[in-house]
């Protein structure tokens, strides 16, 4: 294939994967946060009944993820993973990309959101 | 290659490419919300060394690379995503290889990108059980196929300029 061949090609897989991003995006208007840990759903928590801002705290093999909630969002405002992606992330928005935290095997999302899970 | 020769263009390569790696952690993230949106630098030296040397020595440099690179960045737990990545981007990368001319090396490059985060979504997957991760899989792919078409061009001209150059051939012409 030519130079030119991939590079159409390549521009499709992009305009395919915007078009996805596009459509992730758009919010189901899911109101319930779901928190997992290594696979498995360890709360969820539906945030209109979320009266006053609280904090959760997960622990993970020593380490832990400490999880602010407020009516509106979730986020995670502090961490002692070696990396900061959960806390860099800020607050789960819309449809928005899920909290993840590799180290603590942590995945916060909203429910039934994005593509799939 | 003397092996001599190969030995030390080897590891003068393997800490170019670490060094290239250190330096680019130092970069803050372009998107803080999606973690392994990056540059991949680094890779130009992987993708050179199978070029120049042969593929033994391109996943020796990776290797060597990926762990150093994680030690001295204090990102250990990286290290399973990035070797993860790593491995399936080469296997691609050695599969592929022979179809592509060193004219198309930015093609192979961004598909070996790609492969390499698709490797990390895959094992992030399965570690977390949590499907929810697959949401960063197409911004992962524009970023791999924009990142690595440009690392891969990057190579691909230090290669056409260096074949251009006495530098090559001088150093065959030295060999007793």
């Amino acid at each position: 294939m030519s130079n030119k061949r991939w590079a159409l090609c390549f521009l499709a897989v992009i305009l395919i994967c915007a078009g996805v991003i596009v459509w992730q995006s758009h919010g189901t208007g899911s109101r319930a946060v779901v928190i997992s840990q290594d696979g498995a759903v360890i709360q969820t928590i539906d945030l209109d009944r979320v009266k006053e801002p609280y904090t959760v705290t997960i622990e993970w093999q020593g380490g832990h993820n400490v999880i602010l909630v407020t009516g509106q969002t979730v986020e995670v405002t502090q961490a002692d993973c070696d990396n900061q992606v959960c806390v860099a992330h800020g607050p789960l928005k819309g449809n928005g990309s899920p909290i993840t935290c590799l180290p603590h095997r942590l995945v916060i999302s909203w429910k039934e959101s994005g593509v799939i899970g | 290659m003397k092996s001599t020769r190969r030995l030390a263009l080897l590891a003068a390569l393997t800490a170019a490419s670490l060094c290239v790696f250190v330096l680019e952690a130092q970069i803050p993230p372009l998107i803080p919300a999606v973690p392994g949106i990056k540059l991949g630098l680094a890779n130009v030296f992987t993708l050179f060394t199978l070029q120049v040397i042969d593929a033994p020595a391109a996943f020796a440099l990776l290797l060597v690379r990926v762990l150093l690179g994680a030690f001295v960045t204090g990102q250990v737990s990286a290290l399973g995503y990035s070797l993860c990545g790593g491995l399936l981007s080469f296997c691609v990368l050695l599969l592929l290889h022979r179809f592509f001319g060193e004219k198309q090396l930015w093609a192979l490059s961004a598909i070996c990108a790609a492969a390499h985060n698709i490797g990390q979504i895959l094992l992030a997957v399965f570690i977390l059980g949590s499907r929810a991760v697959f949401w960063y899989l197409p911004v992962l792919l524009v970023s791999a196929l924009i990142t690595g078409s440009f690392t891969g061009l990057a190579c691909q001209l230090v290669l056409s300029r260096l074949r251009a150059s006495k530098f090559m051939r001088e150093k065959k012409s030295n060999r007793r």
